[in-house]
């Protein structure tokens, strides 16, 4: 019984591994369908992006919560937010505008400073990144 | 982007070779203790560790001036019985004759004034009488 | 039935090493069909483990003693949670065990990334059957838990003085951390073979390498328990080889999940962080030879078996093979940008990782200092305790530092001057602090007074984060739910801070005395006074126990026994000690009564009082929910993840 058991169980795995040339006894396009240099620079872009306004949110959360003054804020925002522009530009160059908007912040404004202490201008919200598609729209394989 | 800094590798160079150093000697000249069996012992004294296996019979009591004294000899292979005289806390419960232990002390003239005893964890599982 | 279970490990092994050659081939050739079938076979592989492991299960719960393994490991005594823990507590078994853990979180690792990370799971695949094949082999061939035998009456029950809920806790929450390990070495090794070296692979496994080290701390922290109240010597970690073979592939790991975070950030540290994964891997497997081939003496007894020589080829090529790799893809791993500032969090996360790994070096060199000397010195050289107690404090002091300026600290470039503003009011906290402990005595230990002064630093540094995150998110919920892996480390850094207080507390501050007692005689420590009472002899089912009885006055009122039970099947002593937690003192009165003389009522006993030792436990929950935190998924994240990894609309 338990030597009937092993070969059944031979027998499932055998089939389980022949199932993809089973199904497909001659395929039209064997190859892997890995990503081109097209779908590397994509992503690469996105990456930046993503990388480039996490962290400027995170320098905004920083700043906001008193983590950061306002001298070093006003030292390290611009650099950041030109790494964020230039990554929104490579992105809308590449792939035109709708890779441009983005949703408002989930962080409360900043509060009015009183028009007496000498205080950085208000920063512009914190964009979160291009929101994600409806997953109906992500092709599926 | 420049991604080389032979300054910063130099220094952690630095870093890790002096820590070596640092290491090695610390090893070597600092806390560690010759671990030996009885048939290694040869001219060996001073503050040392003997593995072996506890042969009896055990006598007397570790509290009192004349000691716990039993016999270890090698745990595999034949040697010679060295004499153990242990003065200290009750040895731990698992030790009996038959038991491995490493026992620390000080060697000298052919016997060991031990100060600590630690016994093997007895293997998990065990024959019951009334089955094997 | 164990014919049943030896065919479905011949069949793991067979599909296991077809999935290394065909997956290999697949990769290599570029073609979809036989990488479908490779990565079918891996997921076979786990099924046919997981029949060899129910097989194996079963003979255990139904005792069959036919099975030489169950006759091994268990008896018609046992109950069913300790004939089941059998299943790891023996060689074979916890091979099987690591086997069927590896293959099935394998399985699911590759399919939930086989759609969005397809370039990678195809290399992925052979690396982890290449893991899963030397597993197996030594299963089928070396050490197989479907022997069989005439069976006997009744088989060896588990020592009584192992028969407690941490046989059937630790070893799998261990095995659950060194096997996940598997998966980040395994996502990297993929990485590199497919020349995609970008920080996909780390997102993938981020939460696999997580949970994996989050396992493998609790585990210790579970067995530094067990020896607590169950070995009685009064302390809970020995520096013992196998005990280090647990921490070592942790701190590497702990290294490792700091040092992803800059690679994601910043495109930094690409070369390190490979070394450091390959590195918690083969510690874990590294580990794993230690505590089988007896090359270490260790009061931990394991059986020793011709295993050993295996396990070290196979650390051996899989450590040749990690170097090759990382040698061979050195052109691919170049940083994209650099440090720009010795103050700055990616400086901080750096010498974290410096001190994380120089400690785990460290140790690992005080395990292998009697197997070097053997080699080059013909004699064998243990390294004691002060040697890592030394280490711990100098790198362990410094990193506890760490932990509370790396989060205040801003990326890229910090100010000193905006620094030292941002630490003032934990660095008050804690200058008072030590004033504080130094005017009620803690001065008497320096490096326990400096843990403490550095944990009241770290926590101040924490809550200040909280307060001021939470005023300018709104709600400490929200600041947590938007900024998971932040805040769960931030309670982990909580956990560790807890965890050294403890450490300190009950090492460095804690008092014991000894004494030879007759009834009516008392001995006093720390406050407290201890009366021996009375000495008693009770039969209990399987076991004498005897006990001295200690009438406690002073600083609590009440009675604590110690003793020892002799347990008659099979004839073993084990110790019992007495503790009296007080969590309103935060101290454990323990005491070992190790020698009670029934006949003459004389008792020689030890009695330690050990400060907040219990803060050490406490902080294994703590540490647990940190990781909960940082392992909750987030949709958001996912989505946005899902968006940059799907192929482009055409």
């Amino acid at each position: 019984m338990s030597i009937v058991l092993g070969l059944v169980l031979a027998a499932i795995a055998v089939l389980l591994v022949a199932l993809p040339f089973l199904r497909e006894p001659v395929a039209a396009d064997d190859r892997l369908a890995v990503p081109d240099a097209e779908e590397d620079r994509r992503r690469e872009l996105l990456e930046d992006r993503d990388r480039a306004l996490a962290a400027l949110k995170e320098l905004e959360l920083d700043h906001r919560a008193g983590k950061i003054d306002d001298a070093d804020y006003r030292e390290l925002i611009g650099p950041q937010r030109r790494e964020a522009a230039a990554a929104l530009r490579a992105l809308q160059r590449r792939y035109g505008s709708e890779m441009a908007a983005f949703e408002t912040p989930d962080l409360p404004p900043e509060p009015t400073p009183p028009p007496d202490e000498g205080s950085p201008p208000t920063p512009v919200p914190v964009p979160e990144p291009y929101p994600p598609p409806d997953e109906a729209t992500i092709p599926q394989e | 982007m420049s991604t080389r800094s032979p300054a910063r590798l130099v220094v952690a160079l630095a870093v890790a070779g002096v820590l070596a150093v640092f290491l090695l000697y610390t090893a070597v000249a600092g806390h560690s203790t010759p671990t030996l069996t009885p048939s290694q012992l040869g001219t060996h004294s001073g503050k040392l560790a003997i593995v072996g296996v506890v042969v009896g019979p055990s006598r007397g009591d570790s509290h009192s001036a004349r000691g716990l004294r039993f016999g270890l000899r090698n745990i595999v292979g034949s040697s010679k019985v060295v004499p153990v005289v242990y003065r200290g806390d009750s040895p731990p419960p698992l030790f009996t004759v038959g038991r491995n232990v490493v026992v620390s002390g000080s060697y000298a003239n052919g016997r060991l004034a031990a100060n600590s005893i630690v016994t093997k964890c007895p293997s998990k599982y065990t024959a019951t009488t009334s089955g094997a | 039935m164990a014919d049943l279970g030896r065919a479905a490990l011949v069949v793991s092994l067979g599909l296991s090493v077809y999935a290394l050659v065909a997956g290999a081939t697949a990769a290599i050739t570029n073609r979809r069909r036989l990488a479908t079938s490779a990565r079918n076979a891996l997921f076979c592989c786990f099924g046919s483990t997981l029949v060899a492991a129910v097989v194996l299960a079963s003979a255990l719960v139904r005792h069959d003693f036919s099975f030489t393994y169950v006759a091994q490991h268990t008896n018609r005594t046992l109950t069913t949670p300790y004939a089941l823990s059998a299943f790891w507590g023996g060689q074979e078994g916890s091979l099987l065990l690591w086997l069927l853990v590896l293959t099935g979180y394998g399985s699911l690792a590759v399919a939930l990334n086989r759609k969005l990370l397809r370039d990678l799971t195809v290399w992925v695949v052979p690396v982890l059957a290449g893991i899963g094949t030397f597993f197996a082999f030594v299963l089928v061939a070396v050490a197989s838990p479907f022997g069989t035998q005439t069976a006997p009456l009744d088989g060896n029950g588990l020592t009584p003085s192992l028969q407690n809920p941490y046989m059937v806790a630790h070893p799998p929450m261990l095995y659950l951390g060194y096997v996940g390990l598997s998966i980040p070495f395994a996502f990297a090794a993929g990485a590199m073979l497919s020349g995609r070296t970008d920080e996909r692979w780390i997102v993938a496994t981020r939460r696999w390498t997580l949970a994996a080290w989050a396992f493998l701390g609790f585990g210790q922290l579970l067995g530094a328990h067990w020896a607590y109240v169950e070995v009685g010597w009064g302390g809970y970690y020995a520096w013992d080889p196998v005990e280090n073979a647990a921490l070592m592939p942790w701190l590497a790991a702990t290294a490792f999940l700091h040092s992803v975070m800059i690679q994601e950030r910043k495109g930094m540290l690409k070369v390190w962080n490979m070394v450091l994964v390959a590195l918690a891997f083969e510690l874990s497997v590294f580990g794993t030879f230690l505590t089988r081939s007896g090359v270490v003496n260790s009061i931990h007894s394991f059986s020793k078996s011709p295993i050993g020589s295996w396990f070290l080829a196979f650390v051996v090529i899989s450590t040749v093979f990690s170097l090759a790799l990382i040698m061979w893809r050195l052109p691919l791993l170049k940083a994209r940008t650099k440090l720009e500032s010795a103050l700055s969090r990616e400086a901080t996360f750096l010498y974290n990782n410096l001190l994380l790994v120089a400690l785990c070096l460290t140790v690992l060199w005080g395990v292998l200092f009697p197997i070097v000397t053997q080699v080059f010195k013909g004699e064998t050289r243990t390294i004691g305790r002060p040697y890592y107690d030394f280490f711990l404090r100098v790198f362990g002091l410094p990193l506890l530092l760490l932990m509370g300026i790396g989060p205040l600290i801003a990326w890229r470039k910090a100010s000193f001057r905006g620094l030292v503003k941002l630490l003032a009011w934990p660095i008050a906290v804690s200058i008072l602090c030590g004033v504080a402990l130094v005017l009620v005595g803690a001065g008497s230990s320096k490096p326990g007074l400096i843990a403490y002064t550095f944990s009241s630093f770290v926590l101040a540094t924490i809550v200040l984060e909280l307060v001021r995150g939470t005023r300018a998110v709104g709600s400490v919920f929200t600041l947590i739910s938007r900024n998971r892996r932040r805040y769960g480390g931030y309670v982990v850094h909580a956990a560790i801070v807890l965890l050294a207080i403890g450490i300190a507390g009950s090492s460095a501050y804690g008092t014991s005395t000894r004494a030879r007692l007759t009834p009516g005689q008392s001995v006093s420590v720390a406050g407290y006074t201890l009366s021996l009472r009375d000495v008693r002899r009770t039969q209990v089912p399987n076991a004498t126990e005897t006990r001295a009885v200690f009438d406690v006055g002073g600083r609590w009122h009440g009675t604590l026994s110690s003793g020892d039970n002799q347990y008659i099947f099979p004839p073993e002593p084990s110790r019992e000690v007495g503790i009296k937690t007080s969590w309103a003192r935060a101290e454990d009165l323990y005491v070992i009564a190790d020698d009670v003389n029934v006949k003459t009522h004389v008792v020689f006993v030890q009695v330690l009082v050990k400060p907040l030792v219990n803060l050490i436990w406490v902080a294994g929950i703590v540490f647990l929910l940190g990781a909960g935190i940082a392992l909750w998924p987030d949709a958001r994240e996912q989505r946005r993840l899902v968006t940059r990894l799907a192929p482009a609309r055409v």
